[in-house]
């Protein structure tokens, strides 16, 4: 019974003592890997604390969770001060209520942050002059190629046909590792044949015109004439063998296949993705942003947090940290990026391929819509349809389902 | 004349035998394979993981992916949480379910057969149905991301009070009056007499439960947004999509998952033979 | 004095039966009612629910050509899956029925995907799956001559659904066949005997007495894999989703339950989840109608 008492007194006690806690807190949700969460806060105990008294809590969340994770959180109300998310998630959490709308709040500091930060990512961060995240890394679609098979990396669409042709006469060919059957595999071949999905003013979808169905068709052809298989799941195994010596990919192998095949060593390398007919070599660039919830208690500290996440400094340090991990972080500040300790080649590639690459529309209604352009690309690769007919129909889809 | 019958029969004996045997063992080859393969996986070395022809064999095995399994993720964590969610579960499952299974087979009171009517009535549906307001029930009570939200809604269901009854149906009621004529209290009757000769049945359900309660994927999926509290199954997702491209990791974290409910069944394997034979032909 | 005591009794009775009652109540019976209602209103978990009527059964009938789909889809998966299903596991029963060695050992592997999660072993589909030459079935295939083309298992719409099958059965033979063997063990041994005297070959035995008295378990089975198949979940949304897109390529394995789990837990549209939800319960609650009316059929 004394036990039993003591445990009624304690329990209360210890509960107040958490909660006496939370004030100098904050809580940060991590989309990623366990590993670049436990980064974030070894950074923030080192130098955030020590200067401003915050501690911060960092939990992970992975990818594939994430987004259902955040809207059951903000039904529940069970948000954290501050979270990383997918480029597009924060305004359309934004325009469910649930974020600070930073632009407004912090003018000046949100002015300053956009000067120093890639053009390409930004674009897709902001929504109609409205900021509600901003960007905490990025990753960028680039041509992997190894250098021993495959003399001089293709530059135009032309180039890349020829190629694939004489891979295919070995019985060999390339592998679509990011977006294999998506938009996200289809959005280059679109900006470089000049298309795009919605006109500038994003009103209005422009994805039935002449340069998206010459991308359609070309995006076809790679699958049903030059053998590039439907899924990619094994493009590590397949570029180590030789058999997919050519790949488009996400920069994030960048830093583990040194780790992974050692043998490979000067044999392989990066290029930037071949030019269309514009003229143009876009690439589709991804990442994530950082933004407030409004639930949070501490939103001008959490943003202190947010401007200490995007010194240069800081996101060096996370370059380098995330590297041990044989893994890879780019920083959306251009100012570091020459003292990156990336290798040379890489970083003129990385850095040139970024400038000249484009995020997902920021429009708003673009999640809901992504589904009609995978069914677009899907049926004319895998059922045969027609390009013009698809196209149409995803011209009709998506500019139905623009929320104005 | 007779041996010659014999030695024919005998012959088509072993022919049939044969038979028997190579289904079976071509059977069981296909049932077990997947996992052979996974126990392979996960025990070689990073350059025959992916090689061509595949090797179902390794002579260099290694322990690198379960070190790397405990050490990136916290494994021991999401293990302790699971074990502690089943057996909470399974715990209160069984004294709840028993006790109201004892009053609903031997108890006769206003409404009995009513109430149970509709207790086995909510095993036709879905649980798609409840999932929703279940997640709002749990919010508004501020369970998300707690024990209380993993082990509270689960502590009961009806299947469960279903099998108790019918168990606890089958003893002789002489044994209770007896008892009670001896002046024992429900209580007493229930806890000295009822739940020790139901022995086999609460250990069916408990087998039961946990195995339901290990693999639950959907509800913690839902109300847990803390890594902290993960279970099992969803760090397996997590592992999934976080290391993707790490076939060993995946494949050591599929073992530690399986290895409990292999265990179990290995040493209680009558029991589930016994729960499941119930559940098949009672109903 | 003799009410009273009565009473006490009944009081001690509803005891019993009280905890059990609330925590169905709060988490069965209320959440079953709530979501009923939930289904005529627009809810998006934030703003309050707002009541439109039949609007969500309305759209899902006529305008979703997602759910028709889906429906279709099931209806494929269930049409394959319980049949072929069921005859594997009573082919097993019946050779685990004869005197055997080992019996202990092959019920174990049998019944080893039933104890495992879909999420455990789905690693290892995909890898068998997988449609680059690394993946197995297509190694066994190709060794044996059979393709001249590598198939892409779970990306081509006519074979991912087929794919999810045969991975369905797999892992429910086991739970089926031990069902059917003690349907086969509760067949009196005077029966068989009789029948052997009479001079019934084995095949005679199994299709004249056997299979009549294994009625009842085989129906029961037909209804409950059923059931189970209408709610097909972890399969499809493990082995056929991406991040981009659901239900495999252009929705060729999409089925009722991810749909279902799609507007709900990654659109938020909890209303007209809702209202996916008590579709399904009324095709459940049909066949288990269905059910009742033949068995009693049978027992008449």
């Amino acid at each position: 019974m004394k036990k039993l008492f003591r445990l009624f007194f304690i329990f209360p006690l210890i509960l107040s003592c958490a909660k006496k806690e939370q004030k100098n807190v904050l809580t940060l949700w991590h989309v990623g890997s366990e590993e670049e969460a436990q980064i974030i806060k070894n950074l923030a105990d080192k130098y955030f604390t020590p200067e401003s008294g915050i501690s911060v809590v960092c939990e992970s969340v992975s990818w594939s969770e994430a987004h259902t994770k955040y809207l059951t959180a903000i039904a529940g109300e069970v948000l954290p001060d501050l979270g990383t998310m997918g480029l597009t998630w924060a305004s359309e959490f934004g325009y469910k209520g649930a974020m600070v709308e930073l632009y407004e709040r912090f003018p000046a500091d949100v002015e300053t942050l956009k000067k120093n930060i890639f053009k390409s990512i930004w674009e897709s961060a902001e929504l109609k002059g409205k900021v509600y995240g901003i960007p905490f890394d990025l990753t960028v679609q680039l041509l992997y190629y190894r250098s021993d098979i495959i003399s001089k990396p293709p530059q135009t669409w032309q180039q890349l046909t020829e190629v694939l042709k004489n891979l295919n006469a070995q019985n060999k060919s390339m592998m679509i590792a990011w977006g294999s059957l998506d938009w996200i595999g289809f959005s280059p071949f679109l900006w470089q044949a000049g298309g795009d999905y919605y006109n500038k003013e994003g009103t209005k979808s422009i994805i039935n015109s002449e340069e998206a169905k010459t991308a359609l068709k070309f995006f076809a052809d790679l699958y049903k004439k030059y053998n590039v298989p439907r899924s990619a799941e094994n493009f590590g195994a397949g570029f180590r063998s030789g058999e997919y010596p050519l790949g488009m990919c996400g920069n994030w192998l960048i830093n583990s296949f040194p780790y992974e095949m050692p043998e490979l060593e000067g044999k392989w390398s990066i290029g930037l993705l071949p030019k269309g007919p514009s003229g143009k070599r876009t690439s589709f660039i991804g990442g994530r942003v950082i933004g407030i919830f409004k639930t949070s208690k501490n939103i001008d500290k959490a943003f202190e947090f947010i401007k200490f996440l995007s010194k240069p400094q800081i996101q060096k340090e996370i370059y380098i940290e995330v590297a041990k991990t044989k893994n890879i972080y780019l920083p959306p500040n251009v100012n570091i990026w020459k003292d990156l300790p990336i290798k040379e080649e890489f970083k003129k590639v990385l850095f040139e391929q970024i400038k000249e690459a484009k995020g997902p529309p920021s429009v708003l209604g673009w999640d809901d819509s992504t589904k009609y352009v995978v069914e677009a690309i899907q049926n004319v690769i895998v059922a045969d349809k027609s390009v013009e007919e698809e196209l149409k129909k995803c011209e009709e889809k998506l500019t139905q389902h623009i929320i104005k | 004349m007779n041996s010659k019958i014999k030695r024919k029969i005998n012959y088509k004996k072993i022919f049939n035998k044969t038979t028997l045997y190579l289904f079976l063992c071509f059977g069981f080859i296909v049932m077990v394979f997947p996992f052979f393969w996974m126990l392979i996986s996960s025990i070689k070395p990073r350059e025959e993981l992916l090689a061509y022809p595949p090797k179902f064999y390794t002579l260099k095995p290694t322990l690198e992916y379960y070190k790397q399994l405990f050490t990136l993720v916290p494994m021991f964590r999401y293990l302790l949480n699971s074990i502690i969610v089943a057996v909470a579960v399974t715990v209160t499952n069984l004294f709840l379910s028993s006790l109201a299974g004892y009053a609903f087979a031997k108890h006769k009171f206003y409404g009995n057969k009513l109430l149970f009517t509709i207790i086995l009535g909510s095993m036709m549906v879905p649980w798609q149905v409840n999932i929703i307001p279940s997640f709002i029930i749990v919010k508004k009570l501020g369970w998300l991301n707690s024990f209380y939200g993993l082990i509270i809604p689960a502590m009961v269901n009806a299947f469960g009070i279903f099998f108790m009854r019918q168990i606890i149906s089958t003893i002789p009621d002489e044994l209770i009056d007896a008892a009670h004529i001896d002046g024992c209290s429900e209580f007493y009757i229930f806890w000295k007499i009822i739940l020790p000769l139901s022995k086999s049945g609460l250990a069916t359900l408990a087998i039961f439960t946990f195995m339901s309660q290990w693999n639950n994927f959907v509800w913690p999926l839902i109300i847990i947004h803390k890594s902290e509290m993960r279970t099992v199954p969803l760090s397996l997702a997590v592992l999934n999509s976080q290391f993707g491209n790490n076939f060993g990791l995946l494949m050591a974290g599929s073992t530690v998952a399986i290895v409990p409910m292999l265990l179990a069944f290995i040493f209680l394997q009558r029991y589930f033979v016994k729960g499941i034979v119930f559940t098949g032909l009672k109903e | 004095m003799k009410k009273r005591k009565k009473f006490k009794k009944h009081l001690i009775s509803y005891l019993f039966i009280l905890p059990a009652f609330l925590i169905l109540s709060i988490f069965v019976f209320i959440p079953v009612v709530a979501s009923f209602f939930l289904s005529f209103t627009e809810y998006d978990g934030i703003s309050p629910p707002k009541v439109v009527g039949l609007k969500n059964y309305v759209d899902i009938l006529f305008h979703d050509r997602l759910f028709w789909k889906a429906v279709i889809n099931t209806v494929y998966y269930v049409i394959f899956t319980v049949p072929i299903g069921i005859a594997c596991s009573l082919a097993v029963a019946m050779a685990l029925y004869q005197k055997i060695r080992f019996s202990a050992l092959f019920r174990t592997g049998f019944f080893l995907p039933t104890v495992t999660s879909v999420a455990a072993i789905s690693v290892v589909w995909r890898w068998i799956y997988s449609g680059d030459r690394y993946g197995l079935l297509n190694y066994i295939l190709t060794k044996l001559g059979v393709l001249a083309v590598l198939q892409d298992w779970l990306m081509q719409p006519s074979t991912t659904l087929p794919a999810i099958i045969v991975m369905s059965i797999w892992g429910g033979v086991g739970y089926n066949t031990i069902i059917l063997l003690a349907g086969l063990q509760s067949i009196p041994d005077s029966v068989l005997e009789a029948a052997k005297i009479d001079g019934a070959t084995p095949w005679e035995r199994f299709w004249y007495v056997i299979l009549p008295m294994l009625k009842p378990v085989m129906l029961f089975l037909v209804i409950m894999s059923t059931i189970n198949s209408f709610q097909v979940f972890e399969q499809v949304y493990i082995m056929a989703s991406t991040t981009e897109y659901f239900g495999g390529v252009l929705y060729s394995a999409l089925t009722i339950v991810p749909y279902l789990y799609e507007r709900a837990f990654k659109r938020f549209l909890l209303g007209y989840a809702s209202a996916l939800a008590y579709l399904l319960f009324a095709i459940i609650f049909m066949i288990t109608l269905i059910y009742m009316k033949v068995s009693k059929f049978y027992e008449q």
